[in-house]
């Protein structure tokens, strides 16, 4: 089975360190800051002091959330190049999906959508391994035409849902 | 100036435009998961176009880089939302998101 039902919390295998949780919530600081200072657009010193002490809280939060749903990051940097071709699908899918849009309103006809599998090794347990999952269900369902459902441990599949089942990716 | 002008409400003229048709793609198609279909191009081109519009139109300031700041958080969140919706559908609908399998071939399955 592919993860824990919808809702069901993940069985945590390892406990993670409290270097490791202090490191990621440290990372997790040092992008809230980064992002208040971008939002608020001020070096003023009290309004960096209330970024510090808001960022802090929210990179708290960030880390607990993080370690209770046994969350594990890790990626290759390789796994970004597919990323390169997502602006080319998103025109090309939102060109498919507004064609089935055409035909269904000139002529009445039924977009012929369907639930496909695609052969996708589902990998090992591995940080890497849930990373490169997330990003493959991420990725795919980036473009309108397919949306992902999940990626099935047992067939190594991943099952997507096309609106225009013949037109899409492979 | 002029010509930043037309490009920018041409930028925008499509972003209301895709918006538009998203919304009656919603209207007119016949199940939830079709419709979810309909949704992406409203999240992610209508904003990118506003987005790519506001650059044209003042250049690269901070108001912009806002703009394109929100626009990459949509961009990676859209997805996942998309990913969560189609799956809670199928799941309630079904009692499962995986498809019937009857041999060893991956499977396809149209909808009624």
């Amino acid at each position: 089975m592919a993860g824990p039902p919808a809702g069901e919390p993940r069985e945590r295998t390892y406990e993670t360190p409290v270097a490791r949780r202090v490191g990621s919530w440290l990372v997790w600081w040092v992008l809230m800051m980064s992002l208040w200072v971008m939002l608020d657009d001020s070096i003023d010193t009290d309004e960096l002091l209330a970024g510090a002490g808001v960022a802090a809280l929210a990179a708290l939060f960030a880390e607990m959330v993080s370690y209770q749903a046994a969350t594990r990051f890790r990626m290759r940097i390789e796994w970004l190049v597919p990323a390169l071709r997502l602006p080319g699908e998103v025109v090309r899918d939102t060109m498919v999906v507004y064609r089935a849009l055409w035909r269904r309103l000139a002529r009445g006809e039924q977009p012929p959508s369907a639930f496909v599998e695609l052969p996708v090794p589902f990998g090992d347990d591995s940080p890497e391994g849930v990373t490169r999952r997330a990003l493959l269900v991420g990725g795919t369902s980036v473009a309108p035409n397919t949306f992902v459902l999940g990626i099935d441990q047992d067939a190594d599949v991943m099952v997507v849902h096309r609106l225009v089942a013949k037109e899409g990716r492979t | 100036m002029i010509i930043k002008d037309v490009f920018s409400d041409i930028l925008l003229g499509l972003a209301v435009l895709i918006v538009i048709a998203s919304a009656v793609g919603v209207l007119v198609m016949r199940d939830a998961y079709q419709k979810l279909h309909f949704v992406t191009p409203a999240a992610l081109i209508g904003p990118a176009l506003v987005a790519l519009a506001l650059m044209v139109q003042h250049g690269v300031y901070e108001m912009t880089g806002e703009s394109f700041l929100a626009l990459f958080f949509m961009i990676v969140a859209g997805p996942f939302i998309s990913h969560a919706t189609i799956r809670a559908i199928r799941v309630r609908e079904k009692g499962d998101w995986r498809l019937q399998r009857g041999g060893q071939a991956p499977a396809e399955e149209k909808e009624q």
